[in-house]
C-alpha cells in the first residue's frame, strides 16, 4: 500500500488548519490595531476641536472702524439671510443667481459622498426639495420672530420629513476623511492630510444683513469658487494666481501698499471676470485684492 | 507496517499541532475577553470626553440665554445633569445644545440620557435618547475643581448643587466596578469656563 497519499491529505489537512489560524489571527491583528487607533484619536479629538473652536470664535478687536480697516464690503459666503427675509423683503434677480449658487455648492459638496448619492438616487430633486424646505422653514422663523444668527442653528431645524431631516444631518455632521484616517493609523511616520474633515454646508453659509452684497473672489473658499466657475482648472488657477500676488502685496513696503494692492486687484479682475458663467452677473461678483491672506 | 508507522507519526504530529491550536484558540479568547473589556473602557472615556468636553455654562461668553445652560450633581439618587454642546449632525433634536443625565441605574449600569434643550422643547415629556457607557459599575464618586476667582480662592469637592450655578473647570471621575479592587479614574478638563487655572 502506497501511503504518499495519505502523507499528502494529512499535510494538505495541517496547511489548511494553519492557513485559517494566520488568516485570523491576522484580522484580527488589524481590526485590534484600526480600533485601538480610532479610539485613542477620538479620546483627544473632542478636547482639540473644541479648543479650535474656542479659538476661532476669539476675535481680537482692533477698534477700528471697517473703512479704517479698509475692509471690502463683500462676503466669503453665502447669506442665507436673504432667503429667510424673502417673503418681506424684495431682493429682486439676484436672490435666484444666490440660490442657484446654493444648489450648485451642494452638489460640490456632496456629490461625491455616497450617502448623499443613493439619497439622490431615491429623490431625484434632492437638492430643490431641501433648499426649498430650508427656505420655508428659515422664513417661519423670521415670521416667529425666531431668527435665526449662528450657522450651526441650522441643524435645529424641523424639515417635517424624517427622510430629509436624516439626510442634512449627515450634511450637517463632521466626518473625518478615509485618507485623513488612514494616515492617521498606518504609521507614525506618515505626512499629516490637510483635510482631515469633509467641509460641511455650514463652512459656505453665514446670516449677515438683509441685502445682497457681492461675493468676494479674493477670500472665497474653493468650494465656493467651484459652485460659481464650475471648472476646476479656472478655480485651481484663480487660487494660485491670488497666493502670488497676496506674496507680492505682503512683500510691499508699507508706503506702496496701496498701490500694489489696487494693481493686484486690477489684474485679478481682468484675468477671472472673463471667466465668470453667463448665468453669474458680474456686478455680484467683487474681485478686489487686500493685505487679508486668501486661505485655502 | 509501513502504513501503521507513518500513520502513527502522523497522528502525533497532528495531536501535537492541534494541541498548539487549542492553546493557541484559550489564550486568544482570554485576550479577547480582556480586550473587549479595555474597549469598553476607552469607548467610556472616549464618550465622556466628549460630553464634559463640550459642557456649556451660563459663564460662557457667548451663551445666548442664560436659562439654557446648568450643571448639577443631585444627591440620593446621585446624578450629574448638565447641558452640553452635541454638534451638528444629531438632527433637529439633538444637534447643538443638548441636556444629559448621567447615573448609575438599578442595574450597575452607568447610563447617559439626552434631552433636547428646553427652548427647543418646553413641553413636559420631550423625546429622548439613552447610551449605556459601562456596565458592572457599583458606584461613582465625583471631585469637582473650581479654580480661584477675585472673589473666592480656589476649592475642590464632591457636590456641585443648582444653587451654585456654573460649571467646575475639572472634574475627576472615580468609578467603582463590581469585582475590581481599583477603581477608574478619570479626568475632564471644561474647556468652556471662564476661570483661569493657575498651576502652582
Amino acid at each position: 500500500m502506497n501511503v504518499l497519499p495519505i502523507v499528502i491529505s494529512l499535510i494538505l489537512l495541517m496547511a489548511a488548519l494553519t492557513y485559517h489560524q494566520m488568516d485570523s489571527f491576522l484580522t484580527r491583528s488589524v481590526l485590534r490595531l484600526e480600533a485601538l487607533c480610532t479610539l485613542q484619536n477620538a479620546s483627544q479629538e473632542s478636547t482639540n476641536q473644541r479648543q479650535l473652536q474656542l479659538y476661532e470664535k476669539s476675535e481680537v478687536k482692533s477698534g477700528k472702524t471697517k473703512e479704517q480697516n479698509g475692509k471690502v464690503d463683500a462676503l466669503k459666503s453665502i447669506n442665507l439671510t436673504l432667503f429667510a427675509n424673502a417673503a418681506k423683503k424684495d431682493i429682486g434677480p439676484d436672490l435666484q443667481i444666490h440660490e442657484i449658487l446654493l444648489k450648485r455648492l451642494i452638489a460640490v459638496l456632496y456629490g461625491d459622498r455616497p450617502f448623499f448619492q443613493e439619497a439622490e438616487q431615491r429623490r431625484p430633486d434632492l437638492i430643490e426639495e431641501l433648499t426649498a424646505k430650508i427656505f420655508e422653514k428659515l422664513q417661519e422663523k423670521v415670521s416667529e420672530n425666531k431668527g435665526l444668527r449662528k450657522v450651526e442653528k441650522l441643524a435645529n431645524l424641523q424639515l417635517d420629513d424624517p427622510e430629509l431631516e436624516l439626510i442634512f444631518a449627515k450634511m450637517l455632521a463632521p466626518v473625518q476623511t478615509p485618507e485623513s484616517f488612514a494616515a492617521e493609523c498606518a504609521s507614525k511616520e506618515a505626512k499629516p492630510v490637510k483635510k482631515r474633515y469633509y467641509p460641511t454646508l455650514l463652512d459656505f453659509v453665514t446670516f449677515a444683513s438683509g441685502e445682497s452684497k457681492p461675493y468676494r473672489v479674493w477670500l472665497m473658499p474653493k468650494e465656493l469658487l467651484l459652485a460659481v466657475y464650475q471648472d476646476p482648472q479656472v478655480v485651481s488657477e484663480l487660487m494660485e494666481t491670488r497666493k502670488a500676488l497676496y506674496g507680492e502685496i505682503r512683500k510691499a513696503d508699507k508706503e506702496i501698499r496701496p498701490r500694489v494692492i489696487e494693481q493686484s486687484s486690477s489684474e485679478f479682475r481682468v484675468k477671472f471676470q472673463a471667466y465668470l458663467p453667463f448665468d453669474m452677473p458680474q456686478p455680484l461678483f467683487n474681485f478686489e485684492a487686500s493685505n487679508t491672506d486668501p486661505k485655502n | 507496517m509501513e502504513v501503521l508507522i507513518a500513520l502513527a507519526l502522523t497522528g502525533m504530529l497532528l495531536s501535537a499541532l492541534l494541541g498548539v491550536y487549542w492553546q493557541v484558540q484559550v489564550a486568544t479568547l482570554q485576550g479577547l475577553k480582556s480586550e473587549e473589556k479595555n474597549f469598553h473602557l476607552l469607548h467610556a472615556q472616549v464618550r465622556l470626553g466628549d460630553v464634559l468636553n463640550a459642557v456649556t455654562s451660563d459663564m460662557q461668553k457667548d451663551a445666548e440665554k442664560q436659562t439654557e445652560h446648568f450643571f448639577y450633581l443631585t444627591e440620593n439618587p446621585q446624578a450629574l445633569i448638565f447641558t452640553f454642546d452635541n454638534g451638528t449632525g444629531a438632527g433637529p433634536e439633538f444637534s447643538n445644545v443638548v441636556i444629559a443625565k448621567l447615573f448609575v441605574d438599578s442595574d450597575g449600569k452607568l447610563m447617559l440620557y439626552i434631552w433636547p434643550s428646553i427652548l427647543r422643547h418646553p413641553e413636559e415629556s420631550p423625546p429622548f435618547r439613552r447610551e449605556e457607557l459601562l456596565s458592572g459599575v457599583e458606584r461613582v464618586e465625583y471631585l469637582f475643581f473650581s479654580p480661584a476667582t477675585d472673589e473666592a480662592p480656589a476649592e475642590e469637592g464632591p457636590t456641585w448643587p443648582f444653587e451654585r450655578g456654573g460649571a467646575p473647570a475639572i472634574i475627576r471621575m472615580k468609578i467603582f466596578l463590581k469585582n475590581e479592587e481599583k477603581p477608574l479614574l478619570f479626568s475632564f478638563a471644561l474647556p468652556n469656563i471662564s476661570q483661569r487655572i493657575i498651576y502652582p
